[in-house]
């Protein structure tokens, strides 16, 4: 069996009586894009900058390629690509110098080929001064950095932030590259619909604790929900399907929409003896499920973004 | 790490030009000023007042009472102005703009990236040193028809080089302070009251005899600015001290930094605290 990318054992981390993450535990396996999912404060962060050993655990431990990210971070880090959430680049520098300083620090590793190749995707001048980029253009520099040593790792925290939405997409495609190469993928967001995009498993993250940890497509078939729009040949009555765990979403003079959490046959039986003439199944969405687990909890979380 | 270090050092070439061009400006002046300073006023004894005794032993009856007094005396804590500047801007600065993050992703040990900003510290500091030392030597050579004084260009020189350990004290000072306190701000703050404290505390306590053993407790009581050590150089053991004092800086920052939760903006004690 392989040795996960990532493992966290009963991660904790407290900021003096301050909660970052309590109890996390969590692998991901080798050529995984997983998506690490949670509102502000949620401690996303927290998890990646303890993998990173910028911040480290006070209980518990961390693990990336099964080596101690505390004692074998500069050995971790070689094989790690690293985008923050909150990026800072020193204004008086070009990209171009930034990106050769670290490239240097790490040993000349960066191929200049690829490296072309992604400031072309990327749709990035690399020889302005970094006080001249916009907001987006600053993200693409972290990403490049990130990218351009081809680690066999990648933490991405809030990847597209900034960013329009057709580099969103490059990015996207950035990472499935990745995927396609067999390298790991490890990202946090709360922009859910490129988190169902292009991940193949999910974690929630709630208050600083995992609430679960699935393969996406799993998660979105567990929640036992439907939803169903119907329409009928002729004018239905009002309350024709108001039975036990069905919410009627929308109703028309000869359409109904429906959530049916039970008693899916009777609502199917009740359809047919109305005659109805076309039935169609609306999918959940990662957003929904996300939001199910937070709306269940209330409390004063962020909403996540719905793009 | 060598490689971050002299990237770094092309970033910060502005700031290395602009404490490099005051230092040439501020020698420039007070040098050139001295030829025009009139006989009665060289003659002033100025330690009969009791006001400038407060501030040292001002002279400006000899040339090199002049320059040890007078020049090296701002000259010092405009160096140790700079170099809290410099100091408490690595790590801590880096930390507060938020670009210390990627470089702790990068494949460097803790100690490694205190021990690159320490070298940067200190070559910015000696850069900064030459080019001030040569400034003086060629307004020194400028006037040197007029000046009565056993002195030498390579004197002048040395002797401004000479500062280098005091400056790297306080950089590396600034330096560990930056990885102990939450901030810059309050490393600086901390960095600034030491400066005063050890800077007038010499001179003050230089005022009665009392006290007077207080004074090696000040980093200022180690400059080279006396008339013997500007003619006949540095005494060896009072740059060992301030060197070896640099290297205990240095030694906490690697302790104080390998410890540190960056990012979080803590007093140790409050990290601890979640243990």
């Amino acid at each position: 069996m392989a040795i996960p990318v990532i493992e966290l054992r009963n991660l904790t981390v407290y900021y003096g009586q301050r909660r970052g993450v309590e109890d996390l535990n969590l692998t991901v396996e080798p050529g995984e894009v997983f998506g690490f999912l949670g509102p502000n404060g949620a401690g996303k962060t927290t998890t990646l900058r303890v993998l990173l050993d910028i911040i480290r655990p006070t209980r518990g431990q961390a693990l990336i390629f099964g080596r101690d990210c505390r004692r074998e971070g500069p050995y971790i880090r070689r094989q790690v690509g690293y985008l923050p959430g909150e990026l800072s680049l020193p204004a008086n520098l070009t990209a171009r110098q930034y990106l050769a300083m670290l490239d240097a620090a790490r040993g000349r590793v960066v191929e200049a080929a690829y490296l072309a190749r992604l400031c072309d995707q990327l749709d990035l001048d690399l020889d302005r001064p970094m006080r001249t980029y916009s907001r987006g253009n600053k993200q693409k520099v972290g990403l490049i950095a990130a990218f351009m040593v081809r680690p066999q790792l990648l933490i991405l925290d809030e990847p597209t932030g900034g960013l329009d939405p057709l580099v969103q997409q490059t990015v996207l495609e950035l990472v499935r590259a990745a995927r396609a190469e067999g390298r790991t993928v490890f990202f946090s967001s709360h922009i859910l619909p490129e988190v169902q995009a292009v991940c193949d498993r999910v974690g929630i993250i709630r208050a600083g604790r995992m609430v679960t940890v699935e393969r996406v497509d799993a998660l979105l078939q567990r929640q036992q929900v439907h939803r169903l729009r119907l329409r009928f040949a002729q004018p239905i009555p009002p309350a024709a399907f108001a039975l036990p765990g069905v919410t009627e979403l929308a109703h028309g003079e000869s359409e109904v929409m429906l959530e049916v959490r039970e008693n899916l046959a009777l609502v199917l039986r009740i359809a047919g003896d109305l005659g109805a003439i076309e039935l169609e199944t609306m999918p959940l969405t990662l957003e929904e499920v996300f939001l199910a687990y937070y709306g269940a909890q209330g409390g004063n979380h962020a909403q996540p973004v719905l793009a | 790490m060598l490689s971050l270090c002299w990237h770094e050092l092309r970033a910060r070439r502005g700031l290395i030009i602009g404490w490099g061009v005051g230092l040439v400006i501020f020698f420039s002046v007070y040098l050139a000023f001295y030829p025009a300073l009139p006989a009665d006023m060289r003659n002033l004894d100025l330690q009969a007042i009791e006001l400038y005794r407060a501030f040292g032993n001002l002279t400006m009856a000899t040339f090199e009472g002049y320059i040890g007094s007078t020049i090296f005396y701002f000259f010092s804590v405009l160096l140790a102005v700079l170099a809290i500047v410099t100091g408490t801007g690595l790590l801590a600065g880096e930390e507060d703009a938020g670009t210390l993050e990627l470089q702790l992703a990068l494949p460097l040990a803790r100690w490694q990236l205190v021990t690159a900003k320490v070298l940067e510290l200190a070559v910015i500091g000696l850069v900064v040193l030459a080019v001030a030392g040569l400034a003086a030597v060629g307004v020194f050579l400028a006037i040197r028809d007029q000046l009565t004084t056993s002195l030498d260009a390579g004197d002048l020189f040395r002797a401004t080089i000479a500062h280098w350990p005091l400056v790297w004290l306080f950089q590396t000072l600034s330096l560990w302070l930056g990885t102990v306190t939450p901030s810059r701000r309050i490393a600086l703050a901390i960095a600034t009251v030491l400066l005063i404290v050890s800077f007038l505390g010499y001179n003050l306590v230089g005022m009665s005899p009392d006290l007077e053993w207080l004074r090696p407790l000040s980093p200022f009581h180690y400059r080279p600015v006396t008339p013997e050590t500007l003619n006949d150089g540095p005494a060896l053991s009072d740059l060992a001290i301030l060197t070896v004092a640099a290297l205990v800086c240095y030694g906490l920052a690697v302790i104080s930094f390998d410890r540190r939760d960056v990012t979080v903006g803590a007093w140790p004690w409050v990290r601890w605290a979640g243990r």
